[in-house]
């Protein structure tokens, strides 16, 4: 039986994604103890300028399906390239980023194999018989489940963002591998990408994060955060009141019915903390509150905590942050 | 159109869940659908409005989970099905997807909805498994969606991990919905009313041709072993100074003390 592993990765602009890096690092430390190898996947429109970084990052072998045909993602495009090549490799741990794309084709494959899949991951372990023993948090983070794979194979996971150390880069070189295209009839695809701002960091991969709430008090207010989480080369999130009142779109939201983000800095402006808030930024390694009402329950939960105005805040904060990072405040 | 939306049942999402020695006693809370399903019962009601057609509310839950299944009939799907049997407590997504499966396919469909994930243990694989069960594609995370009934196609509206995708496909199709792709509705006093009339379908294992003993020998490829309590969070500080000094103090902690700037 196989003890290999094989990490779905993403790639953009010819880079491995961080998350794709994470979860390199994570199939490393377990080829360590289960003695497979680490084969690694690329999937997409430039794929084959991405291996070299995939190499890099410690794989043995890179597979690369590099068509025009795979400009988008596409869960039936890339699940038939993923499930033939999992049909063919056989490796016993399928590991992949706990991104869009990623639970998409996890899902995918555990249906197509009949095997278990766990879900946003946020610790890894094995037992004797080489069998995943993962955690995940579960009720809006309220509690954290262990749950092992018993039984199927391959055995699938998807880690979630900035939990699992980024593997680092060597210069190990790896057979790369670039496989035929053959997809034969898709019935879904994508027809139109709006791809978003070219430079802005994603929510669930940015270190620091800006995000404003009912305080904000209207949708003309969130560029002051959007112009903050840029200049510190941020991301800005928005809680559930933001987003219903309508003032931003959904696609800013943290929270249970959000993202769930955990950068080392995250700034809730005018933010009550409400617990299906929480769920999403708790695990956050420093949280910063700013709010006019002493009582809100976030300055419960929060690192540091301002109770002020924070029209009045955020722009001093950006300004001080900014000559403490060394950055130029014009910016 | 015929449409079949999936729901479940979670506990209400301000519960208080707190472990104690490695399990979870849920027995006295409220349960309520599933935020995400809600989004499914929502657009189908949508659809059915628009075109015409019906749409059958399907639930694999305990005999609680019939509160569940009467608000959304309650809303104005016009029956369900209620499968439930022993042993079906610990399924996981596979397991569920499957006996939702052996229903499914006993019935006509065009969509079948799906909320993203269960706000209990956001697995987020039953809908994405229904589909690959029954051999038609899936669009997942949808937040907008466009059907055309006379061409038996759907346009799907997504924030995809590039950005914001619109897809196309044919009918039959699974959607697992997402936040904001419509805002459900509350029930009326009329809507509540005519529950008594509309039929609630049970099942159990043999009722949809699975062996149980055999279904559940092979079941649970995924298993809980026990859930803790995570490390609480503790508060930290309100940094006191007048402004602008609390600022500058702010700063100078996230810099010296917490290491983050």
């Amino acid at each position: 039986m196989s003890r290999d592993l094989l990490v779905y990765a993403e790639f953009r602009d010819n880079k491995v994604k961080r998350i794709s890096q994470e979860a390199m690092g994570a199939a490393k430390t377990l080829a360590a103890k289960t003695g497979g190898s680490v084969l690694a996947l690329l999937i997409g429109s430039g794929a084959k300028e991405a291996s070299a970084h995939l190499a890099r990052l410690g794989a043995k072998k890179v597979f690369v399906f590099d068509a025009g045909s795979l400009r988008y993602f596409s869960s039936d495009a890339y699940g038939k390239l993923l499930g033939d090549l999992v049909n063919d490799q056989k490796p016993e741990y399928l590991i992949l980023g706990n991104s869009l794309s990623g639970r998409d084709l996890a899902a995918r494959m555990a249906a197509r194999f009949a095997t278990g899949h766990i879900q946003d991951v946020i610790e890894l372990d094995l037992d004797p018989q080489g069998r995943l023993v993962c955690k995940k948090p579960c009720y809006a983070g309220k509690v954290v489940g262990t749950i092992k794979h018993v039984k199927g194979s391959p055995q699938i996971v998807t880690l979630r963002a900035n939990i699992f150390p980024a593997e680092p880069e060597t210069d190990n070189h790896a057979e790369i591998l670039q496989l035929p295209v053959d997809l034969g009839q898709m019935r879904v695809g994508v027809k139109e990408l709006v791809p978003k701002a070219i430079g802005k960091v994603e929510l669930n991969e940015a270190e620091i994060i800006i995000s404003g709430g009912r305080g904000m008090g209207g949708p003309e207010n969130f560029p002051l955060l959007d112009d903050f989480a840029q200049a510190v080369g941020g991301a800005m999130g928005a809680s559930r009141a933001a987003v219903d009142a309508g003032w931003i779109a959904h696609s800013f939201q943290v929270g249970q019915t959000g993202k769930t983000v955990n950068p080392k800095l995250y700034i809730a402006c005018g933010i009550s903390g409400a617990v299906q808030h929480l769920a999403g930024m708790l695990s956050s390694k420093v949280i910063v509150a700013i709010n006019k009402n002493e009582n809100a329950p976030i300055f419960k939960i929060a690192d540091y905590g301002i109770v002020g105005d924070l029209f009045q805040v955020v722009p001093v904060l950006k300004e001080e942050m900014l000559k403490a990072m060394g950055k130029d405040s014009s910016g | 159109m015929d449409l079949i939306v999936c729901i479940k049942e979670v506990p209400d999402t301000e519960s208080s869940i707190v472990a104690s020695g490695g399990k979870l006693n849920l027995e006295a809370l409220k349960f309520v659908v599933s935020p995400f399903d809600e989004y499914g019962v929502e657009e189908a009601l949508r659809i059915k409005e628009r075109v015409g057609g019906t749409v059958k509310i399907l639930c694999l839950g305990q005999e609680r989970a019939r509160k569940a299944i009467e608000s959304c009939l309650a809303l104005g799907a016009d029956d369900a099905v209620h499968i439930w049997d022993e042993g079906f407590d610990v399924l996981d997504p596979y397991d569920i997807a499957f006996v939702l499966s052996k229903e499914i396919a006993k019935h006509p469909y065009d969509i079948i909805f799906t909320g993203k994930q269960g706000v209990d243990y956001d697995h987020g694989q039953v809908g994405i498994m229904l589909a690959e069960l029954l051999g038609i594609p899936f669009i997942s995370k949808v937040s907008k969606l466009d059907v055309d009934h006379e061409k038996r196609c759907v346009r799907a509206e997504r924030d995809g991990d590039e950005g914001r995708e619109a897809i196309e496909s044919s009918l039959p199709i699974v959607i697992t919905t997402e936040k904001g792709l419509n805002e459900p509705r509350y029930a009326s006093l009329k809507g509540i009313m005519a529950v008594k009339k509309k039929t609630i379908e049970k099942r159990t294992a043999s009722d949809l041709g699975i062996d149980k003993a055999n279904f559940l020998a092979e079941a649970q490829r995924i298993v809980f072993e026990e859930f803790n309590n995570p490390p609480p969070k503790k508060g930290g500080i309100v940094i006191k100074e007048e402004f602008p000094q609390n600022v500058k103090e702010l700063v100078r902690l996230l810099k010296e003390e917490a290491k983050v700037i």
